[in-house]
């Protein structure tokens, strides 16, 4: 028998971690609905997002004239027509009933179930507008080609100052819901090792452990063992996005999609060992499970809170509080992959956001572990955050 | 030899021990009881590090305990501490690595204690699957499976049924047997009485007395004598100085314990035989109990 170096308990610790809980049934139920979700994330991307907005218009009798004006006009904008042919008003009223048609053209009225669509009732009261114009300029003798050069002049050509990224639109909504997925992770793994240690705690198991493993090592083994869970989970689930993605052609890794999943799985080793220390101080301040939430409340309302930062991010892309939330602490860890995915930041900037998290988690890891190592073998009430720090005892 | 020296330690107003000292050659058993919130376990975590002392210090062979040393305890907390979800064979296994076995030999340790503690069968059931008897044995197996020189056991016999209490006892001799240091605490004290080489009785923080239970008993003030007379009419010894212990009547004899003090033991069989027919006269030895209940009372 001879004492195993810190390395190697470490590591045992660890092993430990990562063969219990992948053993869970738990475990293998939530991986099995996250992949769910992102496979169905990314294909809703694909269904819903770009391509044109498609209209379901009704065509009346002697409607014919305004429908094509309609289908001409929208092939100008990205909206697409579909014409139905209608016999009669009693057919257009049932088929607007039954939710077929958005619009019906009839007896020279635009006809809707409830409310008519703006980009809809525009481009049929422009169309309309201009078949009545060609007829009134017909009737007093202006020659058809006139009449069309007249009344669809050419468009005025759009000079663009700044260039646009095709793919910035497909590279934000990749971040989004990698940003969604890296809250999810912190918040649960965080979570997971707050649970893991007022488990150890409470079944008392830890007056074994500490007998013979100094509670540092106890900790990092923890922390450890939890963060590859959630790391090798983040890896799954990024290999099968990925790879959704690029068999239906939703993206390509060539729109920087790749740089930003390597960004938010560093960003999950960052914010995950920011968080998971944190959390085990705060469950080595109870004995009992239904503690744990006032103990780590604090933490929990940092990781929601920056995940509402990262939606506010995604709507206020340039803003000065997107930016300023894009380097501090913890709520850089999802922000930053939003800003970056807008364009809106050098690779230089996010590895400085990353750096200022390695700063104040470094700084916060002495603290967190003197707190860990006073409070875990205090049994009883809730310790307090002063008593856990200075190590006082009652 | 394990040697606890003049440990103290206070919590706020409370001393929780109070100079605790007492030794455990190696090849032996020591006892320690104690009522509830005496010291024991404050006494035990020190000795395994889970605590500190405010002074004092705990020695094996001579070396004050450290982080290194401290791996060849075998500890046994008094509230049970088990990976509830854990597998029990994969549980022992850890913390014999924990110890710094190497998984080969943990296995084949893990495997010698499940059999001989008799839960072969249930190596690969969660421990909380497990009756509260076994989880018991798998605790006893935890302390056990690095192989330890030192035993160090906070209530290992509480919550066992008559056939754990043997195993588990069995168990503690074969080891001791072969050299290891063992301390326990118990309230089960015909069990320390019949099974420790040596006791320690602990009250408030303060060790009250420690030695061989003969020894014990020769420190104690006085000795006792069991009288059965037939016949014999209430309070037939009030003439004499005697303290009476316990005295009642079956079956038309009366049974009387007394503490003859400095009264002569063949005047308290002329008192009897005045008193009826004595059918019973014997010195009788206070058990440990006896004793731990006059150190209690005291």
């Amino acid at each position: 028998m001879s004492e195993l170096s810190a390395g190697a308990t470490v590591a045992l610790i660890a092993r430990r971690e990562i063969t219990e809980r992948t053993r869970e049934r738990a475990f293998k139920i939530s991986t099995g609905i996250t992949l769910l979700i992102v496979v169905g994330a990314i294909l809703a991307i694909k269904i819903f997002g770009g391509g044109p907005t498609t209209y379901d218009v009704g065509v009346g009798p002697g409607q014919q004239a305004v429908a094509q004006a309609m289908v001409a006009q929208a092939k100008q904008t990205d909206v697409k027509i579909d014409l139905t042919q209608l016999p009669d008003a009693a057919a257009a009223k049932d088929r607007l009933d039954g939710g077929d048609l958005d619009l019906a053209l009839v007896d020279g009225k635009l006809v809707v179930k409830k409310d008519l669509n703006s980009e809809l009732e525009s481009l049929a009261t422009f169309a309309s507008q201009q078949v009545q114009a060609q007829q009134t300029l017909g009737d007093v003798g202006v020659d058809g080609a006139t009449i069309g050069k007249a009344l669809s002049p050419a468009p005025p050509a759009v000079e663009t100052l700044q260039k646009v990224d095709p793919d910035r639109d497909t590279r934000q909504a990749v971040a989004f819901i990698a940003v969604i997925l890296l809250y999810g992770q912190l918040i649960s793994y965080g979570i997971t090792v707050a649970n893991g240690v007022v488990e150890e705690k409470s079944t008392r198991v830890v007056e074994i452990l500490l007998a013979t493993v100094r509670p540092r090592r106890l900790l990092a083994g923890k922390v450890l063992g939890v963060g590859a869970i959630g790391l090798a989970q983040l890896l799954l689930i990024a290999a099968v996005g990925v790879g959704t993605g690029l068999a239906t052609g939703t993206f390509s890794l060539g729109a920087g999609v790749l740089g930003i999943i390597v960004q938010v799985l560093v960003w999950f080793v960052l914010g995950f060992t920011f968080y998971a220390v944190l959390y085990a101080a705060g469950g080595a301040t109870v004995s009992r499970q239904e503690d744990l939430p006032n103990a780590t409340n604090l933490l929990t309302f940092l990781v929601v809170g920056s995940f509402f930062a990262a939606v506010y991010a995604s709507n206020a892309a340039g803003s000065t509080v997107t930016t300023v939330l894009s380097y501090v602490p913890p709520f850089s860890a999802l922000v930053m992959p939003i800003r970056y995915a807008a364009g809106d930041s050098a690779w230089w900037e996010v590895l400085l956001s990353m750096g200022l998290l390695i700063i104040v988690t470094g700084a916060l890891l002495s603290l967190a572990a003197r707190i860990y190592e006073n409070a875990v073998l205090q049994t009883g009430a809730p310790t307090g955050w002063r008593k856990a720090l200075t190590g006082t005892s009652a | 030899m394990l040697e606890l020296d003049d440990l103290t330690k206070s919590y706020g107003d409370l001393r929780a021990l109070d100079g605790v000292s007492f030794t455990v050659p190696r090849g032996t058993i020591f006892g320690f009881v104690g009522t509830n919130g005496a010291g024991k376990s404050t006494a035990m975590r020190i000795v395994l590090g889970v605590l500190s002392a405010d002074s004092g210090r705990v020695c094996w062979e001579g070396q004050p305990l450290d982080v290194a040393a401290r791996r060849r305890i075998g500890y046994m907390p008094e509230e049970r501490g088990l990976y509830p979800k854990m597998r029990a064979a994969h549980q022992l296994a850890y913390l014999a690595e924990l110890h710094g076995v190497s998984s080969g030999a943990a296995d084949q340790a893990v495997r010698h204690w499940l059999d001989r503690l008799g839960l072969a069968e249930r190596a690969d059931d969660a421990v909380q699957t497990l009756s509260l008897g076994n989880q018991q044995r798998v605790q006893l197996a935890a302390a056990l499976v690095h192989d330890p020189e030192v035993l160090v056991l906070d209530e290992p016999f509480s919550g066992l049924d008559p056939v754990g209490v043997d195993v588990m006892a069995g168990v503690l001799r074969e080891r001791v047997a072969a050299g290891v240091a063992c301390v326990f605490s118990s309230h089960q004290l015909e069990l320390v009485e019949g099974l420790c080489d040596r006791v320690g009785i602990i009250r408030a923080g303060r060790m009250e007395a420690v030695g061989t239970v003969r020894e014990l008993r020769q420190g104690r003030e006085g000795h006792r004598l069991r009288v059965d007379v037939q016949g014999a009419p209430e309070a037939w010894a009030d003439r004499l100085a005697v303290t009476v212990l316990e005295d009642g009547t079956q079956d038309g004899v009366r049974r009387t314990v007394l503490d003859p003090g400095d009264v002569g033991e063949q005047d308290v069989l002329d008192a009897a035989r005045r008193a009826g027919e004595v059918t019973h006269f014997s010195r009788v030895e206070p058990t440990l109990t006896d004793l731990f209940r006059s150190v209690v009372s005291a």
